[in-house]
Order: C-alpha cells, then structure tokens, then sequence
C-alpha cells in the first residue's frame, strides 16, 4: 500500500481495523557521532490511528519532560488532519530503533527523508518534527478525502473536511466509517500541506493533555512503574570526585531484614581520566527502597579521595587566575586588531563576571529499571533520550542485538539535559544481572546533588572600549571554564569591528547539558558586558542594544539550529518586552529595569526586569517582562509557560544556587543547603508574550533562561548601583548596602 | 503494630516504624500520587494530609500516624470528581513536568482551609513548595482560582 515513492517513509495500514500511518525512525543518535551510537533500526510505530468508531489518536515520538511536546506535536498532525483536538487522545509512540547509522542533515534540510525524532533536549523536539508531523496528518487527510470521494462519487475537489468530518454540502461522513477505504486509495500526487494562514490549531491555546493525570497523581513518571518481581536498589557512591572504593565491609548490610544482596558496582568508564559515566561504588538491593536505604547506612567503605582531595571552589578560583595570567588559551573568534583598538579607545573597561556549578536538581531523582535476562533486556526510563539508553547498555552489556531491547520511556519529572545521561537506568541493568531479577535504583537527593553532572564553573573576563561616541570599538572576552564551552557568535561578537573571543579550560567536577549549555552563562555574562558599556558610554541600554542591531544588521551563527542572528527578530523581542515593562517610565524609590536579549538554539528572546532594592540590600524582584520568537508558535500557552518558567528558573540559579565543594566531594547535597527559589521569590507581575510569524519553528524550553538572568543583574544596578560580577546574587547586596 | 487510615479506608502497619509514611504509601500501598523528591522535608514534593493538616510524609515515621486519617492526592479527588484546587490546576494550566505538583495541590488544598481569602503575601508566607520548572506565577494563580471555587464563585 506504499504508492507513493516521494514520501517513502509513511506507511498506512488499516489492518487492525484501523487506518494508521507510521514512518520508520530518524534518531537522534545520528548526531552523536562515533561508533557508541550505531545501534538502531527502522521498525514501525504510529503517528496516528483513526478507529472506526471515529476516535482519533495521534502518538508523540517525543518523551515529554515538562516542555509540553506531549501536546504541542499531536497538534501539528491534528493542524493537517482537520480535527476536533480537544477530542484527540494523545499517546506516547513505542521506542523505535534502528541499526544503521544515517546522515546527518543540517537545519531545515534534515527532515528529508528522516522522520521521527524521539529526544527531547536542545530545544529540537517541535523544530525537527514539525514538517514530517504536518506531512504524516496530511497524508492521513489526503486519503479520506480520496476515499469518501470515490465512495460517492464526488470530484475530490468538491469534498471538505471538518473536525473528523468529511463534507459534502450538508452531507458529512465521519473519517472512523472510511478507514478501511482509506488505506487502499491511490494518491496521484503528494498531498500538499496548509499554508501558515490556513492554520486553526497551530497558533490556539490548548491545555496540556496530561494536566489531568498530573492533578490526579496517576503512577505516569518512571518512579512509579514496576516489574513484577522487582526488587529495589539504592548504590552507595563514592562521593569524591573520580574516587573509587577502597574496601568495604557488607556484614551489617546484609543483616538489615529485608536485604537481599550486595553488589559491587565499577565505573564506567575504567578510565579515571574520562569523565565517568557510572560512579564506582556499592549497590543494596533490597525488597523495597526503605530496606534498601537502611542497608546503605548499614553499609562500611573506605573511599580512595586521592585524585582531588585539594579541589576545592577556591582552588578552581586560583586556578582561573593563572590561565589569565599564562596567556595560553584557544582563540575562538577573531576579526579586526583588538589590541590597536583597544589601545585607541577613548574609554575601557577591563571587568570579569563569575558563576559557580550549578546542579540540575530535577524534581524526579534519576531512577531506572531494568530487567536483564539472557536473551532479553527489559528496561523502564525516564530519559531524554531512547537511543542513547539502548545504545549505552548494548556498551555494558554486548552480547545483546537492539531487537533483544524493550524500552519503554516514561513522562520524565524533569531533565533540563540531566536525563541525557543514562546512569540510573544502567546501574539498574548490573543490578538486576547480579540479582536475576528485575531491579528498580532510586537515586536519594543526595546522590543527585553529588553525582552530577553539573553546568560548568566559569569566569568571564572582558575588555572592551569605546569610541568618543560611545560605541564599543574593542572587546577581547576570554572565558575561563571547567568545560571547553564557548557562545563565539553570540551577541555583540560580530557588532563590534575589534574583537577577540578565546577560551581556556581546566574540567574538575563531571558536566553536562543544563538548560540552554554554554548560553546559560554566557548570556549572563555578555549581556553584563553590553550593560556596563552603555552606563559607561551614558547610554539608556535598550536604545545601545538597538542602535547595535539596527546597525550591524544580521550576523553569523553557525552552529546549532542556526546559521544567522536576524537583527530584526531581536529588535521585535526586545521592543515587545520593553513595552510591556513601560521602559523608561518614572519608577518609584529603590527601583531599577533592567533588560537583556539572547538567541539560544535559533529562539530569540528578550526580558526586562523590574526590581526593587531596599536600603538595606532586600531585593524583590517585582515584575518580569519575557519576550520570546522561536518562529511558528505551536501552542502559545505552552509557550508562555516556558517563558515564565525560564525566566524563574533563571531567577532561582542566580539567587542562590552554588555547588560547594569540600576536598574533593560536594557537600550541598540537598534542598538545605542547596538553595532553589520557592513562589515568594517570583515577581507577582509577569508578562510574557510570544512573537507572531510564519518562520519555521525553533523550540522554546531553553529561550528565556539565558537573557533572564542579566536582565536581572541589569536591574539590580539600575536600582541601587550594585553591579553583580559573581553568581549567585546570595546576600551580596545586603553586603554592599551596609558597607 | 500501628492502625491508621489512608482516603477512609483502614489500614494497619506491621513492619519497621521508622519508615517515613512516603514510602509506606509508595511501596505498600502502591499510590504514587505521593512523590519522592528530598527526603528531608525541604521541598514538599511528598505533601499528604494528615487529620487534614498538610504534612510531609517523607519526614513522618510510621510510629507517628498511629489513629490519624491521612489523605493522599488520590483521595482528595478524582478524574469523575475533581476537588476544587485540582480543577483549579487544569484550568491554570499550571503543570510543566508535573513532577511536584501533587504535593503543590495537597499543600494549597491545606493551606486553602485557613486562608479562604489569600493574599499574595499569605501564599508566600505560607507556600514554600520547591517546583524545578518553576510554574510558580500559574501555582499562585490557581490557588487563587480554587479560593474563588471553594467560597462557590465560579
């Protein structure tokens, strides 16, 4: 029934009684590169299903970790189908694999011929899936249409369709009574997609779909499944960093009723030189996680601490200082004659801006389940993405082909790029190959704050001068960091005629992806930047941002979802924020505005923040502006949620959140010590407004975080002068207001 | 031995009583509503009430419960029969990952019986709830929203 060559990868099949269209994967794996990603296939999983008694299910390929593709991609199919979305049932689509590793495609030409893509992180879930989705409801639509028309006898081009209806003047058929018709038409010609004005679903609020489970508390994240027979682990790890375990004595462990086994659990990687992947240390498995936990108390290690017992926040600190001071660095961008710039300016600036390590803390401690038998893997997750868990544990476990894998994803409580990492899920794997039967590790709090893998530690260091007419002239920004990160096409890179970006790093604590990698920082620190120039060229710092946009124009962005900054995205941002904030209106005593702009993963976003700062350093933050264009708007309340939640999110990390390390191990394990922002913190007046156009869409999970955070250090200086050069925020301005 | 009861029904707890009430819910009872999120009553993710008081039962033994009523986000409503503060969670469209929110609404359905009329600044006084994805601005207005339920408005 595949008659059409073009669109080779859509399948329809009405043999269950039901019209289906499906397309075999498109894995995220492609992109990861090397020969640890080469295990996935190309079996089939649906896109939707019409039944015969009309209802409706369209499947998500992505698993949903709280930035709403669970709705926001049935909705795309639903645009092209025509129907009633909020009687579309919505289910997550079995894991495809595939075993032959593709090519690689880049921007908007990688759909072609590549259908699902089944990760969710790097803001690329709606942008990678929104052709594909439109052309599979297309295609589901195309053949109705087709079928009701040669059921009556009616030219195609007088049929319409409505809500799951076929129309024929006051005639209408419901899509469930053709499904079987459906699947055995012969479509001339590809079916074409609706244009951007044609659009009535894309663009509409639409709840999300499992607010319902979630208000309920329905068992739908991966904490709450089991196996039968599942017994349960917690793993002592070692909590030093790179540490292994030295010895251990299990004798009252296994004494503490309810425990069944011991297991020794080794790093992954062997190579303490390669960041680890699984921490050295000791399982309990248990016949529940409580027993399991006792058991762990229970349990007697003596940890080898020797690899960093000198690392500490200040060591890293002095470590920083000597890679400004050596010279040695990777320059990463480079045009004009920094130095003869520089030394011509009429005013300079030499400043630097520091954060710490920040923690994922998702809400939903890594967990995982794992059943291993000799010709089968049976695995529960809730990770980022599919193919890295299968392909992870096909690395542990090689005597295993992907089609001896069941994997099933969950709703994920959370990941912000931490459940990238498939860590829990492959210690339960050894786990239950050391039980014989299936095992489910709860990661404690504790375990999450120590073992992960952390945004880096950073420092800033900027010169920059200006001419006599104010503008920036000259920058030389060199980023200090525990990861070899660096935004170099950021903004104001290619606005500045002189510039010289470089980077220097030295890795301490394992990193990863947290939401919006790399751009977290820097636009904290590049909006920073920009801000203390235009005080210093006395310049408002919305006009300086704008007057460098309208004059530079666009600039290159190669790289992730992008290949140009677009001047006049960022423009529209920032004027959208900057009215709804009324900049430049007189503010009350005590407080200041501040604004910041930033393009993250091709999404445009703009803040302004209103703060207020008492006399003796209490800040409230008491309005929020939060302007995003990521292209074509999907769901806008989804979107506004990401807004909103960004922006805070961002508020929060650069309140109070700090890694603190002590002799090698970190020792802000949980919620006392590690200080997340809770709804007092939150301005009680929030705008957020999403951009309105046709251009293909971008995602919205990572937009707003990045100019969230200068937009607040940019307000604290406007209300009370305090330039915040070092994260978190903490107590510095009851220090600064009392000295 | 410790008799209690869980959404009305009996039950009664034979095994080790320093478990914290969570895991008793979790791991016997099998109801997960009840989350797991710090183990050490900070972040209010395992929010139950006890004898209607909201409660963090990651930090309650089971020795402690013996004669209370407790109720789990199962037992405040269901799908049928939503209770006022989960309509109020749907209609804000409050949820990013979910992940918290039942504790959220056990803790504002607790919080609601003593502020019919809240202010903002008894939320936050009164609120402190961690959510990772930081829906707090859509959290204050559907507590909000379930007041103007509760005293019959809408």
């Amino acid at each position: 029934m595949q008659d059409l060559s073009r669109r080779r990868f859509l399948q329809v099949s009405a043999a269950t009684g039901a019209l289906v269209i499906t397309a075999p994967n498109f894995s995220f794996a492609q992109d990861m590169g090397g020969d640890r990603y080469r295990n996935l296939d190309t079996n089939l999983g649906f896109y939707l299903k019409i039944d015969r008694d009309n209802t409706i299910t369209i499947g998500y390929s992505v698993p949903d970790d709280g930035t709403g593709v669970s709705t926001a991609l049935p909705m795309i199919v639903a645009e092209e189908l025509d129907v009633d979305f909020e009687k579309v049932k919505v289910e997550k689509l079995p894991p495809l694999y595939k075993k032959e590793r593709g090519q690689r495609g880049h921007a908007d030409e990688e759909y072609k011929g590549q259908p699902i893509h089944q990760s969710t992180g790097g803001s690329q879930a709606i942008r990678r899936s929104y052709v594909m989705l439109r052309q599979a409801g297309a295609e589901a639509r195309a053949r109705l249409v087709k079928a009701a028309s040669e059921m009556v006898n009616v030219a195609v081009g007088d049929l319409k369709t409505d809500k799951g209806y076929i129309v024929h003047g006051s005639n209408r058929v419901s899509y469930g009574s053709l499904v079987d018709a459906a699947a055995n038409v012969t479509l001339d010609e590809e079916p074409k997609l609706k244009d951007y004005s044609e659009y009535k679903i894309i663009g509409t609020d639409q709840p999300q779909k499992a607010a319902t489970d979630i208000a309920v508390g329905n068992p739908i994240y991966c904490m709450d499944m089991e196996l039968p027979g599942m017994l349960n682990a917690v793993i002592a790890r070692c909590p030093y960093i790179d540490g292994l375990v030295k010895s251990y004595d299990d004798t009252a462990a296994l004494k503490v009723p309810g425990v069944r086994k011991v297991v020794r659990i080794h790093r992954i990687p062997e190579d303490r030189s390669k960041q680890k992947i699984i921490a050295d240390g000791v399982a309990i498995i248990a016949d529940n996680h409580w027993a399991a936990l006792k058991g762990r108390d229970a349990l007697d290690i003596e940890w080898d601490d020797s690899m960093w017992a000198h690392a500490d926040n200040a060591w890293i600190d002095s470590e920083f200082d000597k890679m400004v001071e050596s010279g040695d660095r990777e320059v990463k961008i480079e045009h004009g004659d920094f130095d003869a710039a520089y030394a011509a300016a009429d005013k300079t600036l030499e400043v630097a801006y520091e954060q710490p390590y920040w923690a994922h803390a998702t809400m939903e401690t890594p967990c995982g389940i794992a059943d291993v038998k000799d010709d089968k893997i049976t695995v529960i997750a809730g990770n980022q993405t599919v193919n890295r868990v299968m392909n992870d544990l096909m690395q542990v476990f090689p005597g295993y082909t992907h089609d001896q894998f069941d994997v099933t994803i969950t709703r994920i409580g959370s990941g912000f790029g931490r459940k990238f990492i498939v860590d829990a899920v492959t210690e339960a794997a050894l786990c239950s190959k050391a039980a014989g039967k299936p095992v489910k590790v709860i990661w404690t709090r504790e375990d999450d704050l120590e073992q992960d893998f952390y945004n880096p530690k950073g420092r800033h260091v900027f010169r920059g001068g200006l001419d006599e007419n104010g503008k920036i002239v000259a920058a030389n920004y060199l980023h200090c960091s525990t990861d070899n990160d660096f935004a170099q096409h950021a903004f104001p890179a290619h606005h500045i005629p002189n510039y010289r970006g470089e980077v220097v790093h030295k890795q301490v604590l394992p990193s990863g992806p947290w939401r919006g990698p790399t751009e977290n920082v820097a636009g904290y620190a590049m909006q920073s930047f920009v801000d203390e120039m235009a005080h210093l060229a006395g310049k408002d710092p919305l006009e300086y941002r704008l007057d460098m946009f309208r004059e530079t124009g666009d600039t290159p962005h190669p790289g992730f979802s992008s290949d140009f900054m677009r001047a006049d995205r960022f423009i529209n941002v920032l004027q959208i924020a900057a009215k709804n904030a009324g900049w430049g209106k007189q503010l009350p005593k005590g407080h200041g505005m501040g604004v910041a702009s930033f393009m993250t993963f091709g999404g445009y976003a703009a803040a302004v923040v209103e703060v207020k700062v008492d006399d003796d350093g209490t800040l409230t933050i008491v309005k929020a502006s939060g302007a995003c264009d990521p292209g074509v708007v999907i769901n806008p309340l989804g979107c506004k949620g990401q807004i909103e939640g960004g922006t805070l999110d961002g508020f929060s990390a650069a309140l109070g959140q700090k890694i603190e390390i002590e002799g090698g191990r970190v020792v802000t394990n949980n919620f006392d010590t590690y200080q997340m922002a809770r709804i007092a913190s939150a301005p009680t007046q929030f705008d957020a407004e999403v951009a309105k156009n046709n251009i293909e869409p971008r995602g919205m999970g990572e937009m707003a975080l990045p100019a969230a955070i200068p937009a607040l250090c940019n307000a604290i200086y406007d209300a009370c002068g305090v330039r915040i050069r070092k994260l978190p925020i903490a107590d510095q301005l009851e220090q600064a207001m009392s000295a | 031995m410790v008799k209690f009861t869980v959404n009305g029904k009996s039950h009664t707890f034979n095994g080790d009583e320093d478990m914290p009430l969570l895991w008793y819910l979790r791991d016997d009872a099998k109801l997960r509503g009840t989350k797991f999120g710090c183990g050490i009553a900070m972040c209010g993710a395992c929010t139950v009430h006890i004898g209607g008081v909201a409660q963090r039962s990651c930090s309650v033994p089971m020795a402690a419960i013996e004669g209370e009523d407790i109720t789990t986000i199962e037992g405040l409503g269901n799908e049928e029969q939503l209770h006022a503060v989960q309509r109020a969670w749907i209609d804000e469209d409050v949820s990013q990952c979910g992940f918290c929110q039942s504790g959220q609404i056990m803790a504002a359905a607790s919080f609601l019986k003593e502020y019919p009329n809240p202010t903002d600044e008894d939320i936050n006084d009164n609120i402190d709830n961690l959510c990772r994805c930081a829906s707090y601005m859509r959290i204050r207005r559907a507590i909000h929203r379930a007041a103007g339920y509760l005293r019959g408005e809408m």
